[in-house]
């Protein structure tokens, strides 16, 4: 065993695919470690970003220079006029507002970026018992936009906030502002009322530039009052996301593709096993009986050969599905199925014609002379010597598992509610021809990842065999 | 002759296989499964008639309300009449929908499968005459590469950067063929055809020639250590001349059985290409068939195939002994 490991570690070859075996192993056993989504296909995990947001990495290229990411950080620095603040703690203040006096304090916000895909406000408030209006004005320059008002519980206009003396959170959001709660917005046109989610983003941070977040308070009473706020907190989502940017859904691509990585992975391996036991079990009885077993068999799997493969697969695939045999087992599972009882003739062959050769030895000879029986044989002295081969067949029988899983997703006819490689391509190759948008972070990872996975286990496989085959079957 | 009658007689009774699990698929299997293809193409009602008059008058029309061994008779004659009958989804004869889109993908496989048997051969002498070497590395790598590029995904990309990005080919066959909205003729449809057809057969042509290419290169570096390359070799004939006259000849053998079967099997199996670049050839319209379970068509698809299929591994029987004089039936 130490000479075989010696060998093949001293193959370039070997040690590369290896490491792209592992890098693969790795993310598919890390994933849920990775990235904090479990299925990014699901509505409550898309929107992660803008649509179409390129990798945070990319914007050092021109064209996406100046794309903004998400952030979120505590607005902490400020000036009042017109009245008190108090730190409280770290991150509560109090508001102190003179009898019919205003109190304005204003936070300013450093944006580096193009306009942001969003953008949102949240702080926590304690209103007083007393009347008072919180204005919630957004400026830079001589341009201010007067994003939203906050009244007492009981006033007449919309919206009210929380009960006296209690906290409550205050969430302005520029995709939540409208006609209906935001000043602003209602001075908009009609339609850009309608889409004024699009179009806030844009008006508000239109460039670079230190903006001003102002909160406004007025005291309505002769009393001064005073309100206790955390500090706000400023939050953004950009074009700009992660490590592989979002897809068309705004989606994380990289959650996708290392939860493709997963999944191809495992239905790869799990189906060459299958295969190969397909594969083994008729092959080893064809090569080592033969006679009209061989012929029958061997004839069975040439029939198999001259099926269509894909569409043969998709038929099944499509009566299975209608007939509701599907409820009772996972389309994933069933298409894993599938693939395996399709793809086993070329293995099936392999093992055949090595089992022939192998027959023909001189120990097994021996081992029938000395009266062993065909079952004994074969289990002693057949299968140990096919070791290194099935080995080298499951590597060889992953990839094409990949890429019949892969071509069926791509068709839209596998596993739709679940982010597989497959499943990325052809959403991506869709969105591409429909948008005329090409998301090369998201249609290159997919395909990429088919074709390294593909070469790592075909290079292992070869190394294996070349390694491992006690007669150097290898162009015997 | 022997040979060559046990070798018909063999193909034969695989097609006859062949035939016979295609019934089972198509009209065995969902009668078991209680499926009735019919009702997958009716609408819940239609012209105040009721689902099950309309599944019962279509079963009419198509025969389905037969026994299956009356299908089954009916299925045979109809395979060796070529009468296929009525397509489900295209409403239309179903050897029509086969002899309107073969020409269509024979215009994309000939060419390509011309062109990537070329580019197999000259890399893999290229690859056979340095072996070992760093040329032969790389160039063995990019063939093995091109096993596991998905087409899908390769030609997504060539059509979006060379059709939308640059426009050097029109991105689909109406824009190829017309010109300010009236269709060409004579010389100039073919021209512009055939330029929308390059993208498509360059691909096929990169995403099958690496097999054959491997094939050539791996039975070159056997056959140059086989015993009568090293007695050339020790009667001092130049190298090259051993490698084209007697090596490279040698091994092209099996490259050109395995075209036959790639020509076989391409037929159905640009399904990707077409569906990318929107071709409406053989293998969209098997797809079609799949998805829709459209049976009239189906089985004479399938059966088209494989009578196709064994046709070409025939044709290749009869012409090995031309190539390889060492077969020879006797």
């Amino acid at each position: 065993m130490n000479k075989t490991l010696r060998d093949l570690l001293e193959r370039k070859s070997f040690i590369a695919s290896l490491v792209i075996l592992v890098f693969f192993a790795v993310i598919a056993v890390a994933a849920p470690i990775l990235t904090p989504y479990s299925n990014p296909y699901l509505p409550s995990q898309a929107r992660v970003a803008a649509p179409y947001a390129v990798p945070g990495w990319a914007t050092i290229f021109p064209q996406y220079r100046g794309l903004a990411p998400n952030q979120n950080f505590v607005l902490s620095i400020y000036n009042v006029s017109g009245g008190e603040v108090k730190e409280l703690n770290s991150s509560w203040m109090q508001v102190s507002v003179p009898a019919s006096g205003t109190t304005n304090v204003t936070f300013p916000i450093k944006w580096g970026y193009k306009p942001p895909y969003s953008f949102a406000f949240s702080f926590n408030i304690s209103p007083p018992k007393e009347y008072y209006v919180l204005n919630v004005v957004l400026w830079h320059g001589n341009k201010s936009f007067w994003l939203y008002s906050i009244t007492p519980q009981d006033y007449a206009i919309p919206p009210q906030v929380g009960v006296p003396n209690k906290p409550s959170t205050v969430y302005i959001s520029s995709i939540l502002l409208s006609a209906s709660n935001s000043p602003y917005v209602s001075t908009l046109s009609p339609t850009q009322q309608a889409l004024s989610g699009v179009y806030l983003p844009t008006y508000t941070f239109s460039a670079p530039g230190v903006y001003n977040l102002t909160l406004s308070f007025n005291n309505e009473g002769n009393t001064p009052i005073s309100f206790a706020i955390s500090k706000p907190t400023f939050s953004d989502k950009g074009y700009a996301y992660g490590r592989l940017g979002t897809d068309n859904n705004g989606a994380s691509v990289f959650a996708e593709f290392i939860l493709g990585a997963r999944f191809d992975l495992f239905i790869g391996v799990v189906a060459s096993a299958m295969i190969i036991a397909i594969g083994l079990i008729l092959g080893m009885l064809a090569g080592y009986i033969g006679g009209k077993l061989d012929l029958s068999l061997n004839g069975f799997t040439d029939f198999f050969l001259l099926l269509p493969g894909l569409p043969l697969l998709i038929t099944l695939e499509t009566i299975l599905v209608v007939s509701g045999a599907i409820t009772k087992i996972s389309l994933a599972t069933v298409i894993v199925i599938l693939i395996a009882l399709l793809s086993w003739p070329g293995t099936m062959k392999i093992i055949r014609s090595q089992t022939l050769s192998l027959r023909t030895r001189t120990f097994v000879e021996s081992s029938k002379a000395l009266g062993a029986g065909n079952f004994r044989i074969m289990m002693r002295h057949i299968l140990p010597n096919l070791a290194g081969i099935l080995f080298a067949q499951l590597a060889y029988d992953v990839p094409g598992v990949i890429l019949a899983e892969s071509g069926l997703d791509f068709l839209g006819l596998g596993i739709r509610s679940f982010p597989t490689w497959g499943n990325m391509l052809g959403f991506a190759t869709n969105a591409a021809s429909s948008a005329n948008s090409f998301a090369w972070w998201w249609v290159l990872p997919p395909g990429l990842g088919i074709v390294i996975l593909s070469l790592g286990f075909f290079y292992f496989g070869t190394a294996l065999l070349d390694v491992l085959s006690p007669y150097r079957l290898r162009g015997e | 002759m022997n040979y060559l009658v046990k070798r018909i007689i063999e193909r034969v009774v695989l097609l006859f296989a062949v035939i016979n699990f295609n019934f089972f698929l198509f009209q065995i299997l969902p009668a078991i499964y209680n499926i009735n293809p019919v009702q997958l193409y009716v609408p819940p009602t239609y012209r105040g008639l009721s689902r099950s008059v309309l599944v019962q008058g279509l079963e009419a029309r198509f025969g389905l309300n037969q026994p299956l061994d009356i299908r089954y008779i009916k299925y045979i004659e109809a395979l060796l009449t070529f009468h296929f009958g009525i397509s489900f989804h295209y409403q239309s004869p179903v050897f029509d929908l086969i002899a309107q889109r073969f020409p269509v993908t024979a215009l994309l496989v000939i060419p390509s499968l011309i062109l990537s048997t070329l580019l197999a051969i000259g890399l893999g002498i290229y690859s056979a005459a340095r072996n070992g070497k760093l040329g032969d590395s790389v160039n063995s790598f990019f063939a093995i590469l091109t096993y596991f590029i998905p087409a899908f995904w390769l030609a997504a990309i060539v059509v979006y950067y060379f059709s939308f990005q640059l426009g050097w080919f029109p991105s689909s066959v109406a824009e190829a063929i017309t010109h300010n909205g009236v269709a060409l003729t004579g010389v100039d449809y073919w021209l512009n055809l055939m330029k929308f057809l390059t993208l498509p057969i360059l691909l096929i042509t990169v995403l099958s020639y690496g097999v054959r290419m491997i094939l050539l290169r791996n039975q070159s570096v056997d056959l140059n250590n086989s015993n009568f390359v090293v007695n050339l070799k020790a009667r001092g004939i130049n190298e090259r001349r051993i490698l084209y006259r007697h090596v490279v000849r040698n091994a092209v053998l099996p490259v050109f059985t395995r075209v036959g079967i790639d020509l076989a099997f391409l037929f159905a199996g640009v399904v990707f290409i077409e569906d990318i670049f929107n071709i409406p050839g053989l293998g969209r319209l098997l797809v079609t068939a799949s998805e829709t379970l459209d049976i009239p068509l189906l089985s004479a698809d399938f059966y088209i195939i494989s009578l196709f299929a064994i046709v070409i591994l025939l044709i290749m029987d009869l012409l090995y002994p031309l190539i390889d004089p060492r077969v020879r039936y006797e």
